[in-house]
């Protein structure tokens, strides 16, 4: 996407199919979180839960993605804020929304206020947020 | 329910380096398909060795490198992860894109302690305040993070 799509209502989304189990325990590798509910089917099925529970942070990065595309290689997101409104489990499809509310001009480029959501195919919401963009003319 | 009288304690701090490996296996992970997290090659600037880092690893390198863990800060509230640990809520603030190479220099404290009422009864509702700089001592992040715990 360039600068001269940018402008407000301009929208991207992405489809995250069929969250695995392995991502969901290397994400818990990665991150060294000795919390069983990301890990032990044992302790989730103890809970009654679905599945494992998918980290939040992977939960963050979906919408992060979608943020980065409206920016392309050239901007970078500077801030962003989210809530995490429910769990999301290994098997989950996801569809992943960021929309440009705004579009300031700068010396440099370009600033994009965005929001964003993450949703299940059920229509469960899973993240809401906002993000700053600075895209630079660079 | 008791509020820990714990806002302002400072976290004890640390450093952490992303590797290459990690930040490719993170994206990996995320069904993230930029290159550029993966392969220097990709990466469009001379001032950049290695690769870039997905944003959102700000999160791993606030708690990794604070010096501490999410089960410290909570044995230190006299909670674990069986009181009911839910991670409610994150805000992230750049100066800095991350890359891997850099030995990153966290120190972070106790923002907030609330007590709140909910439809399942009462919780606490903790912000964890992390500060992230590089080598030369700039600003890369700061990361604010929000976890229920009942």
């Amino acid at each position: 996407m360039t600068d001269r799509d940018i402008q407000p209502g301009t929208e991207v989304r992405k489809r995250f199919e069929n969250i695995r189990e392995e991502d969901v325990k290397l994400m818990t590798a990665i991150t060294r979180d000795p919390n069983p509910i990301h890990f032990d089917r044992q302790v989730v099925d103890k809970m009654g839960l679905p599945g494992l529970i998918n980290q939040g942070a992977s939960n963050l990065s979906y919408l992060v993605q979608v943020v980065e595309e409206i920016s392309g290689t050239g901007g970078d997101i500077t801030d962003i804020d989210v809530r995490f409104r429910n769990q999301v489990y290994e098997g989950d499809s996801l569809t992943a929304t960021a929309t440009v509310d705004t579009v300031d001009e700068t010396e440099d480029g370009l600033i994009a206020n965005v929001t964003g959501s993450v949703i299940k195919s059920d229509d469960t919401v899973v993240v809401t947020g906002s993000a700053t963009v600075e895209i630079s003319d660079a | 329910m008791t509020t820990p009288d714990i806002v302002g304690n400072e976290l004890p701090g640390g450093s952490y380096t992303v590797r290459r490996w990690m930040s490719f296996l993170w994206a990996d992970a995320t069904q993230n398909e930029r290159d550029v997290h993966r392969y220097p090659d990709a990466v469009e600037s001379e001032d950049i060795d290695g690769v870039l880092v997905p944003s959102e690893f700000a999160t791993q390198i606030a708690v990794a490198g604070s010096g501490t863990s999410i089960e410290g800060l909570l044995s230190d509230m006299g909670m674990d992860w069986d009181s009911g640990v839910f991670y409610a809520g994150q805000e992230l603030n750049f100066d800095q894109q991350l890359r891997t190479g850099i030995s990153y220099q966290v120190t972070g404290e106790i923002g907030d302690v609330t007590e709140k009422g909910g439809d399942s009864g009462p919780f606490h509702l903790v912000t964890i305040e992390f500060h992230a700089k590089d080598e030369s001592g700039d600003p890369v992040f700061n990361s604010r993070m929000k976890i229920i715990v009942r």
